[in-house]
């Protein structure tokens, strides 16, 4: 993901502050789509570069049927940007801002590249483009940002879902009860779980993503272990064995979720980084 | 469980495709460029 200024507070409500000069790529999607973006207007700039003339030498086309393309993948851009702003009503008004922005950018460098299509080797001309192709960048930037925060806003309800379920599944105190809130727990957990892969997919950090496979792995190997714990507990109360273990396992769950929370946020993990189960305890 | 659903890919990576393809429109931009530089350079005095 990308840093903002803390833009989850601790309810989980997205709010949205964008600070351009303090951000930090943290996913591979958005690294993989800005980079060549960003040397692409760096070689606008350095019209001398050998390296991206040696990259791909000239083939003639009709100046504007480039512009036209450059047209067209804006505008498809665009069209994404929308059907996601729509998707997500938390988030709508902000991307659809982004969007505008885009849309602008996308107007000015069309204008931009027309005219350099008519006179390609006019300095002015061209340095009209870079600053109109360095605009469309960064509204592009914003606009992949904030669909990074609608991915981790998703995983974040998902991780709150598994939170209530959790309370849910500790205040049982019949079996029914028990064995309801925990199919409950099953269902979201396992929507975690797989909201918290893609991300793990998506990040670059090798310890990040290590917190993560290490989260997910503690909360599918202990699901089943917190039914069996909480089934004991619920039929023997009276035994603080019982309670102990049920408390271990939720523990251990619970720790899991949290970790989830913190790398989809950016934060340090819970536990000083590490996810591990303690090695003594009951059960 | 461990694989991810192709069906539902992230924000992001929806948005990522456009993104490449605008990409790829800027530098046809730019070999057009590099064209017109070589077309200068080629014509005769």
């Amino acid at each position: 993901m990308t840093t903002m200024a803390d833009p989850y507070d601790t309810t989980g409500t997205l709010s949205l502050k964008w600070d351009p000069k303090n951000l930090e790529i943290r996913t591979m999607s958005v690294e993989r789509t800005l980079e060549p973006l960003v040397l692409q207007v760096t070689t606008l700039v350095n019209s001398k570069d050998k390296a991206a003339k040696k990259k791909r030498p000239g083939k003639s086309k009709r100046a504007s049927a480039l512009v036209a393309t450059v047209e067209r993948a804006t505008e498809i851009f665009i069209e994404r940007g929308q059907t996601i702003a729509y998707e997500n009503p938390e988030i709508t008004q902000e991307m659809l801002a982004a969007v505008e922005q885009v849309r602008k950018a996308g107007a000015a460098m069309s204008l931009a590249a027309r005219e350099f299509s008519e006179e390609p080797c006019a300095s002015s001309v061209r340095s009209s483009m870079v600053r109109a192709a360095r605009s469309l960048l960064s509204a592009v930037t914003r606009l992949l940002i904030l669909a990074d925060m609608v991915d981790v806003h998703l995983l974040l309800s998902k991780q709150r879902m598994v939170e209530k379920d959790l309370d849910k599944l500790k205040s049982a105190s019949s079996q029914s009860e028990l064995i309801e809130s925990a199919r409950q727990f099953g269902r979201s957990a396992s929507e975690l779980a797989a909201q918290a892969a893609k991300r793990q997919k998506e990040l670059k950090e090798p310890r990040m993503k290590d917190e993560l496979a290490a989260a997910r792995a503690v909360l599918k190997k202990h699901s089943t272990m917190l039914l069996t714990a909480s089934k004991v507990y619920v039929r023997h109360p009276e035994l603080a064995a019982a309670k102990a273990n049920r408390d271990f396992v939720l523990r251990a769950v619970c720790s899991a979720v949290d970790t989830i929370s913190a790398v989809a946020q950016g934060r340090p993990t819970p536990n000083t980084g590490t996810n591990r189960v303690p090695v003594e305890g009951p059960g | 469980s461990t694989q991810l659903d192709p069906a539902q890919p992230t924000a992001v990576q929806r948005l990522s495709e456009p993104s490449q393809m605008l990409k790829h429109a800027v530098v046809n931009l730019i070999n057009y460029q590099d064209d017109a530089d070589l077309a200068t350079r080629a014509i005769p005095e």
